[in-house]
C-alpha cells in the first residue's frame, strides 16, 4: 500500500505494431501520447520544430478545422511539443473516446497532407512564434548554450527553429517519412485499458505505418565558455554534461546543493545572499544528461558574486541528503508522464563537480569569467 | 447540427471500457473537533498533507493586511530546516478566505510530514528574527506581483467590486501595511483563527488514512473554538484604472456578480464562462475554435489572449472575462464585442455553445486536479467552504444537468443590465468610460 513503485508496464506484442507503455491512473480521464524518437538532436537544426509544429494539421481523413472542431465538442485537449529527445504529441480525454483520439494519432502520422500554404501560414510563424516567446527570457538563451558548449551536436542543437538557416517544406515531409515508422514510436498511455488499447492501436492503422528502424543516437562531451550580453535579467549558469548511469549521483548532489524541485527546502544554493535565485537541475535524456548550477537576478554585481559562492559550494562537495534527493526525484515523477527518465537515488552518493562549462547572460562586464571561479 | 454524440456514433459501436473512478474523499473527524479529508491515489509518487485553514485575507483589515500570508511564510521558514533534515519540503499558500501551511514527502515518509505539520501548527514559532526576515521577503514579493499587469489588474478588480469590504483586501498584503506587521500580529491573528473548527487536514498520495489520523491526532493541538465569524462582502459597480503607456500592452478585465460556492447556480455561471473560454492568439486551437467570440476576435485581431471566469467565494462571486491586448486602439471593439455575446448567453444562446461550454468545463475541473498538491488544496477548500467534497461523478452529473434554459435564466437575473466592475492597466486609454461599458451589459431588442 505505501510502496511508492509506480504501476507502469510496457510491452511489444504480435497484437500490437509499436511499443505500449501504460501507466495505471486513476479518473475519468485518460491521457494518451505518441512519442516519436528524433527531438532537436536529430537532423538539421530547428528541423524537428517544424515538424512538431505541422501536427494535428490536416490529412487525409479530416481537414484541421473539423479535428479542433470534434476535439472542443469531446472536451479534449491536444498539443505537439519538442524536446531534445522527441517530438510528442499529447491528447487528454474522457475515458470512452479512446478510439477516437487513437484513430486521429493514426491518422495523423500516417497521411500527413503537408500543404505549402499551411507551411507558410501556420507552421512557420508559429515556429518563429515560440523561438521568440522562449529567447525573451535569458535563462533559456543560457540553457541554450550551455548544451551547446557541452554536447556541441545533438543535444548541443537549438530546441527551437530560428529562421536562420532556410529549412523547406520538402525536407519536412522527408523527415517525417523517416521518423512516423513503427520502430520509432511509442504509445504512452494513463488511465486506459491496455487490452483495449492494443486492439484499437492496431485496428486503427498504426500497423500500416512503415517498419522502418529507430535513429541510433550517441553524444560526445565537451567543455567551454560563453558569454552573452543581453539586457534585462543576469544569468550565470555552470554545466556538467552527464553519462545516464551517473544521474542517480547527480540528482543527490542537486538536491544536497539546493534543487530546483525543492524550492523551500533550507539548502547550500538557497542561502545565497544578495536577493539573487540560485537552484540546481540535472537534465536527464535517454543518452546523456545535463547538470546545472544557475543564480540570476536583477542585479548583476550580486549574480557574480552569487555563481562565485555557488561555484565553492559545489566544489567544497557537502554530505548528501538522500532523504531529499528521492522526495525531488517522486515530485519530479508526479509532473511528468512523458519523457521522464526514471532514476533510483537509494544509495547514491553526491557527484564531485569537475570541470565544468560556464555561460553568462546579461551584463557582461560584471558577470565573471569561469577561471574566475 | 454537430455534436459529441454524432461525432462519438461515427466510431465503432460502444466497447467495454475499464473506467477506474477517481478515489472517494475520507473523512475522520479528530476528538477535537478538526476534520481530517483524504484522497488515497495508487499511483502517486508523493504525497502531500497540510492544514487549511479558513481564514486568508478577507479574516484581516486594512492595517494588518497581510498577516495570513506572512504568518504562513514565517511557520514555514522556521521549521523548513528540521523538515528538511527528514526528508520534507515544506510550502504555504494563502487565498482570500484560506490560508494553508502543507508537505511534500515520499509516500512512505507521509506520516512524518503529518506529525510534522500537526507540531508547527501546534506550536507556532514566531521569533522576532525570522519574522522581520520573512517581511522584507513579502514586501519584494508584493513589489514584483504588483509589475505583473495581469495578476495587478484581478487583484485590483477585487478592490474595486468589493470595496469596503475585507473581500476587497489584497491577498499578500501592501507594501504599506507589511511593513508595520509584528509578531504580534501573527499571534493574534493565529490566536483568532487557528480553532479546531476552523480547521481541515486534507492529504493526497499512495496513502494511509488510518496513519495520518493517528499521527495528527497525536500531535494537533488547537484550541476548541468556534470559527469567527468573517464581515460580510457586499459587490459594487465600479472602475479603477492605473494607465500606464510605458507598459507593452494594455491589460484589462470586467466582471459582474457571480455566484458564491453554495449558490444553486455555482455550475450554471461556471458553464455560462467555460462557453467563451480562453483565447491566445498564437494558438490555433482559438483561432479555429467554434466560439463565435473567439472568430471575431481572430478575424479582427482584437486581443492577444482572453480568459473567462467564474470565481467564487462562500457569499459572492464574479462572473467576467479578463484580456491584454496590443491592438491597443481595439480595445473599444473587444468590449463591445464581447459584451455583445454576454448579452446572447440570455436570448440566443444554442445547443451546440452550452454542450462545448460544458464539454471544456467537465475536462477542465477534472484535469486540474492533477497533482497530489492540487488534490488536497481542492480538498481543503472545498471541506472549509461547504463541509464537504463533491465526487468526480458528482461534478459530472451537476454539468451535464446545466440546460440551455438554465443558461438563459440565469443570465437574465445575473447578467442582463447588471452592474459591472472595471480594472485596467497599460495603455488604457481606449477603454472607454464607465457608462459606454456599461450600456452594452443589455441591447434594445429581445
Amino acid at each position: 500500500m505505501l510502496s511508492s513503485r509506480i504501476a507502469t508496464r510496457s510491452f511489444a506484442s504480435a497484437a500490437s505494431p509499436v511499443k505500449l507503455t501504460t501507466r495505471e491512473s486513476s479518473g475519468k480521464l485518460s491521457k494518451l501520447s505518441v512519442v516519436i524518437n528524433g527531438g532537436s538532436k536529430t537532423g538539421k537544426s530547428g528541423l524537428a520544430h517544424l515538424l512538431s509544429r505541422y501536427q494535428f494539421q490536416r490529412n487525409g481523413a479530416k481537414s484541421d478545422l473539423r479535428f479542433i472542431r470534434e476535439a472542443e465538442l469531446l472536451g479534449a485537449s491536444f498539443n505537439a511539443q519538442v524536446t531534445r529527445d522527441a517530438i510528442v504529441l499529447n491528447t487528454v480525454f474522457f475515458k470512452q473516446d479512446l478510439p477516437y483520439f487513437v484513430e486521429s494519432l493514426a491518422n495523423n502520422l500516417k497521411s500527413g497532407a503537408f500543404r505549402p500554404h499551411y507551411f507558410d501560414e501556420i507552421v512557420l510563424p508559429t515556429a518563429l512564434n515560440d523561438a521568440a516567446v522562449a529567447n525573451s527570457d535569458n535563462q533559456f538563451k543560457a540553457l541554450e548554450k550551455l548544451h551547446e558548449l557541452a554536447f556541441r551536436k545533438g543535444y548541443g542543437q537549438p530546441l527551437y527553429f530560428d529562421g536562420k538557416a532556410a529549412i523547406s517544406n520538402e525536407e519536412v515531409v522527408q523527415s517525417a517519412k523517416e521518423l512516423f515508422t513503427t520502430s520509432n514510436i511509442e504509445i504512452v498511455a494513463s488511465g486506459v485499458d491496455q487490452a483495449d488499447l492494443t486492439s484499437f492501436v492496431s485496428e486503427f492503422g498504426f500497423a500500416q505505418l512503415p517498419a522502418g528502424s529507430p535513429a541510433a543516437s550517441s553524444q560526445a562531451f565537451f567543455q567551454g565558455e560563453s558569454r552573452i550580453r543581453a539586457s534585462g535579467q543576469n544569468v550565470a549558469t555552470i554545466g556538467v554534461p552527464v553519462k545516464t548511469a551517473d544521474f542517480a549521483a547527480y540528482e543527490v548532489l542537486a538536491a544536497t546543493l539546493g534543487s530546483v524541485f525543492l524550492p523551500s527546502a533550507v539548502s547550500p544554493l538557497g542561502q545565497i545572499q544578495g536577493g539573487v535565485n540560485a537552484s540546481s537541475q540535472l537534465y536527464k535524456y535517454n543518452d546523456a544528461g545535463l547538470f546545472t548550477i544557475t543564480v540570476s537576478g536583477a542585479n548583476a554585481s550580486a549574480v557574480a558574486a552569487g555563481i562565485k559562492e555557488a561555484a565553492k559550494l559545489a566544489k567544497a562537495a557537502p554530505a548528501s541528503n538522500l532523504k531529499l534527493a528521492e522526495l525531488a526525484v517522486a515530485l519530479q515523477k508526479d509532473q511528468t508522464l512523458t519523457g521522464s527518465v526514471n532514476v533510483n537515488v537509494a544509495g547514491a552518493e553526491a557527484a564531485k563537480l569537475g570541470k565544468f562549462s560556464y555561460v553568462a547572460v546579461g551584463n557582461t562586464d560584471i558577470l565573471p569569467f569561469a577561471d574566475e571561479l | 447540427m454537430i455534436s459529441a454524440r454524432t461525432v462519438r456514433l461515427a466510431q465503432l459501436p460502444a466497447r467495454r471500457f475499464i473506467s477506474t473512478a477517481n478515489a472517494a474523499t475520507e473523512y475522520t473527524t479528530l476528538s477535537n473537533g478538526v476534520t481530517v479529508a483524504t484522497e488515497t491515489n495508487p499511483n502517486a509518487a508523493s504525497a502531500t498533507v497540510g492544514l487549511w485553514v479558513g481564514a486568508g485575507s478577507r479574516s484581516e483589515h486594512q492595517y494588518n493586511n497581510g498577516s495570513s500570508a506572512l504568518l504562513q511564510k514565517v511557520l514555514v521558514a522556521a521549521n523548513a530546516t528540521e523538515a528538511a533534515s527528514q526528508g520534507v519540503l515544506l510550502g504555504s499558500q494563502t487565498t482570500r478566505e484560506t490560508t494553508a501551511i502543507y508537505a511534500h514527502s515520499t509516500n512512505a515518509n507521509a506520516a512524518t510530514a503529518a506529525s510534522l505539520i500537526a507540531q508547527i501548527a501546534s506550536q507556532p514559532k514566531l521569533d522576532d528574527t525570522t519574522v522581520a526576515a520573512q517581511r522584507e521577503l513579502a514586501v519584494q514579493t508584493v513589489e514584483a506581483l504588483e509589475q505583473n499587469a495581469p495578476f495587478a489588474v484581478l487583484e485590483h478588480l477585487h478592490a474595486t467590486a468589493f470595496q469596503g469590504t475585507p473581500l476587497g483586501l489584497p491577498v499578500n498584503g501592501t507594501t504599506d501595511s507589511i511593513p508595520n506587521l509584528q509578531s504580534t500580529d501573527l499571534e493574534a491573528f493565529y490566536k483568532k483563527n487557528y480553532v479546531s473548527s476552523n480547521a481541515v487536514i486534507a492529504a493526497s498520495g499512495n496513502i494511509n488514512h488510518a496513519e495520518l489520523v493517528t499521527a495528527i491526532e497525536k500531535n494537533l493541538k488547537l484550541a476548541a473554538d468556534a470559527a469567527p465569524v468573517t464581515a460580510a462582502s457586499a459587490f459594487l459597480g465600479s472602475e479603477v484604472r492605473f494607465r500606464d503607456d510605458t507598459l507593452p500592452k494594455a491589460y484589462f478585465a470586467i466582471a459582474a456578480q457571480g455566484e458564491s460556492f453554495s449558490s444553486p447556480d455555482y455550475y450554471v455561471s461556471k458553464v455560462a464562462a467555460s462557453i467563451f473560454g480562453d483565447y491566445v492568439a498564437t494558438e490555433q486551437t482559438s483561432t479555429q475554435s467554434g466560439s463565435k467570440l473567439a472568430a471575431i476576435v481572430s478575424a479582427n485581431h482584437l486581443a492577444d489572449k482572453f480568459t473567462h471566469f467564474s470565481t467564487s467565494y462562500t457569499d459572492n462571486g464574479l462572473w467576467g472575462f479578463a484580456a491584454e491586448t496590443s491592438d491597443v486602439f481595439l480595445i473599444d471593439d473587444l468590449v463591445h464585442f464581447t459584451l455583445k455575446e454576454w448579452n446572447r448567453l440570455s436570448v440566443s444562446i444554442t445547443e451546440t455553445e452550452v454542450a462545448r461550454g460544458k464539454a471544456a468545463l467537465k475536462a477542465r475541473l477534472l484535469a486540474q486536479l492533477n497533482s497530489p498538491l492540487a488534490i488536497a488544496s481542492d480538498i481543503g477548500l472545498k471541506t472549509l467552504a461547504l463541509g464537504r467534497r463533491a465526487s468526480a461523478e458528482e461534478i459530472i452529473s451537476k454539468v451535464d444537468a446545466v440546460t440551455v434554459g438554465d443558461i438563459k435564466r440565469w443570465s437574465q437575473t445575473a447578467l442582463w443590465d447588471k452592474d459591472i466592475a472595471i480594472s485596467g492597466t497599460g495603455q488604457i486609454e481606449d477603454l472607454f468610460d464607465y457608462n459606454r461599458i456599461r450600456n452594452d451589459m443589455s441591447m434594445m431588442r429581445l
